[in-house]
């Protein structure tokens, strides 16, 4: 293959496709960029096995052909040329950059040692990327990152009646975010780390979703996505959501995520932050024996039949508020022990619900 | 259908039947360097081929078992640590979740299960005894002790032995080598494919036999004398394992090991050619065939043949001794004192 492009573009397209390449790969040939000439495109893949990300872009076609090239110093390489075209040539084992003056000369990869991504990106819906890129940020606040628990660490795409419904939990917190009108074929788990480089590699206006049995795939005007699925039963979250709490509290946002902020200051991980939540609003008071105290009152809606008190984590609980998007937040409460749930009258379609700490 | 495997037949006949209904985990078992790795390895490309029937080169995925590029053959190496501890079997249980990148299962392979840390067992034992049905474990260790039992009862165990001498002649035969030298190495290398494979170009394979066959003659009552004879045994072993394992590719760590495993194994076959000259001395006085051609009749039959057979017995308990890890030294200067003793 015998390519001529600007470089940045090209850097864009080899700096996007990286961020699926690890610093350690399982195999050796994972280090390298997949780049694929065609007509006058450039397809380029990148892959740690779990995450496939492949790009595109137009160039100068001097040679049809298929390279991979070692990632991290291709791209180094083009981005460090000085400003201009850059030829990039792969023959004989050899791969050859060429700027206005400087020439680098790599070793190419097996190509036959690449492993085989599916191409297809048939049968995708199409969404509205950046509502799609908020849900992701959204319910993967709630995914666990504890390797030992593997299911824990996906996020659920599961087909609803108007839409897809994502959902995750790391058992202490669970969110659940509901986008109408995206039709998917059945339901899968997907890596909420792959998930979370959605904006960076092809994030774009718009974007097509689809699961296709061995990966979820987003794609767009800028590339492909794809992410290993995980296999395994998801736990049956709906039993956890009650059809209606008798208590509510309704403050404001910016408000709690304020007072939360200066709760953390005393509170650290596992000292649980205490709501007393009556008909004026709600005491925030957090106590440390070592530390110190904090305590305030927040203003707000209170309709309930009696008076609450109730304690949750306070970073699980502030991970909630700030995943909500409006100005007011209602927190639903059945009692003291049971789960509750964070919503937004502005932001329907998301709740997050997150189990008490017994004081 | 196994390639590039020597000897092992019953094992690799019945592996093949088993990736028809694989079981979720194996354990291979057997003394170092007789090929077990290599035996799972030609065991995780027989359950990885797309294709049921005869393997053959054009194999992409074949191939890439051979050149350590299959994304569903998932190696869990030492690189470079001292042990498999929690952060490896962590990602062992998230990668096992993993729906496979192109093949139907996905196949773990860990040669030197042998190192996992107890705490690190632990945190395999779940996904090993359940795992998800695209799954299969592959554990190589040189014994089922070197395991956790919770471990090795997940597992079902393959025991390999050693492979016969003429296997591993007519195995280097088929490497191109020449027949006196084939014949060598399969004598030095004890059983070990391993050890006959990395010494195939070394030229002290000749000497190493004669100087092992040469100490009957050179035996002393002597404590003292036993001893330094002791440190010279000991100094025609180490090179030799050093050089058995030169071209391999390997961290500095896992070279001491593999020098240290080699250099036993290497002691092994040392006394066991050495019991065979006792062997000998004792078949020429009852009129029984000769192991060894080239001894001189003298020095054999100088040796009451009772005698000889207690030596060789001695030989072989020392033998069990060594595979226990007492003190080689030691062992060997007693040894060579009570060979002596009439």
């Amino acid at each position: 293959m015998r390519i001529r492009a600007e470089r940045d573009d090209l850097g864009d397209v080899f700096s996007r496709a990286n961020r699926a390449v690890g610093t350690r790969s399982a195999l050796p040939v994972l280090q390298g960029l997949k780049c694929e000439v065609t007509g006058s495109s450039l397809r380029v893949t990148g892959t740690d096995l779990e995450m496939t990300v492949q790009t595109q872009t137009e160039v100068e076609t001097l040679e049809e052909g298929a390279a991979v090239i070692p990632g991290k110093i291709l791209e180094q390489a083009v981005r460090k040329m000085p400003a201009g075209q850059v030829t990039i040539g792969a023959e004989d084992g050899d791969v050859e950059i060429l700027g206005s003056g400087p020439r680098f000369s790599l070793k190419q990869l097996g190509l036959d040692d690449f492993p085989e991504i599916s191409e297809s990106t048939v049968g995708g819906t199409e969404v509205d990327g950046e509502a799609l890129a908020g849900a992701i940020a959204q319910v993967t606040t709630a995914a666990s990152t504890d390797a030992a628990r593997p299911i824990l660490t996906g996020v659920l795409f599961e087909s609803t009646e108007d839409g897809v419904r994502l959902v995750s939990t790391d058992s202490y917190r669970l969110a659940v975010r509901d986008l109408p009108g995206v039709g998917i074929e059945g339901s899968g788990l997907i890596p909420a780390r792959g998930l979370r480089e959605l904006p960076r590699t092809v994030g774009s206006s718009k974007v097509q979703v689809s699961l296709d049995g061995r990966e979820g795939v987003f794609s767009s005007d800028r590339g492909a996505l794809r992410l290993r699925m995980i296999e395994g039963t998801f736990p049956k979250y709906q039993s956890l959501l009650p059809d209606s709490y008798p208590n509510q509290l309704v403050v404001d946002r910016d408000g709690l995520l304020e007072a939360l902020g200066r709760v953390a200051l005393v509170a650290e991980d596992h000292i649980p932050v205490r709501l007393k939540i009556n008909a004026g609003g709600v005491e925030i008071a957090v106590s440390r024996q070592d530390v110190g105290a904090e305590k305030e009152f927040l203003a707000g809606e209170y309709s309930g039949s009696e008076e609450l008190e109730i304690a949750f984590n306070p970073r699980y609980l502030a991970d909630g508020v700030s995943a909500i998007t409006g100005d007011a937040v209602r927190l639903q409460l059945i009692d003291g022990l049971k789960p509750s749930v964070l919503d937004s009258a502005d932001d329907p379609g998301f709740l997050y619900l997150l189990m008490p700490v017994r004081i | 259908m196994f390639e590039g495997v020597a000897g092992h037949a019953r094992v690799t006949e019945m592996l093949i039947r088993e990736a028809r209904r694989p079981a979720n985990s194996y354990l291979f078992v057997g003394a170092s360097s007789i090929g077990k790795a290599t035996v799972a390895t030609e065991f995780a490309r027989v359950l990885l081929c797309p294709d049921s029937d005869d393997h053959a080169e054009d194999c992409r995925s074949c191939r890439r078992v051979w050149s350590g590029n299959h994304p569903d053959l998932i190696e869990v190496g030492l690189e470079g640590r001292q042990s498999l501890g929690v952060e490896q079997a962590r990602n062992i249980v998230q990668t096992a979740t993993m729906i496979p990148v192109e093949s139907e299962i996905k196949v773990f392979l860990v040669p030197e299960a042998g190192m996992l840390t107890e705490q690190a067992a632990n945190v395999l034992l779940k996904t090993l005894e359940e795992p998800t049905s695209s799954t299969i474990f592959l554990l190589v260790a040189e014994s089922e002790m070197d395991l956790p039992s919770t471990v090795g009862s997940r597992c079902r165990t393959i025991h390999m032995g050693r492979v016969p001498s003429d296997l591993i002649e007519r195995h280097l035969l088929g490497l191109g080598v020449d027949e006196t030298r084939a014949a060598a190495l399969a004598l030095v290398s004890g059983g070990r494919p391993g050890v006959a494979i990395g010494l195939i170009t070394d030229t002290e394979i000749d000497a190493f036999r004669k100087n092992w066959l040469n100490l009957p003659t050179r035996l002393s009552e002597r404590p003292g004398e036993a001893a330094m004879l002791a440190t010279e045994v000991e100094g025609w072993v180490a090179p030799l394992a050093s050089r058995a394992v030169s071209d391999v590719d390997l961290t500095k760590d896992e070279r001491q090991r593999e020098e240290r495993r080699t250099a036993a194994a290497l002691m092994e076959s040392g006394l066991e050619i050495l019991a065979t000259w006792y062997a000998d001395a004792a078949a020429i006085q009852y009129g029984a065939p000769l192991r060894n051609m080239d001894l001189p009749l003298a020095d054999l039959t100088a040796i009451s043949p009772k005698r000889a057979v207690r030596n060789s017995e001695l030989i072989l308990e020392a033998i069990a001794d060594i595979n226990a890890n007492l003190r080689r030294h030691l062992l060997l200067t007693n040894l060579f004192t009570q060979l002596a003793s009439g």
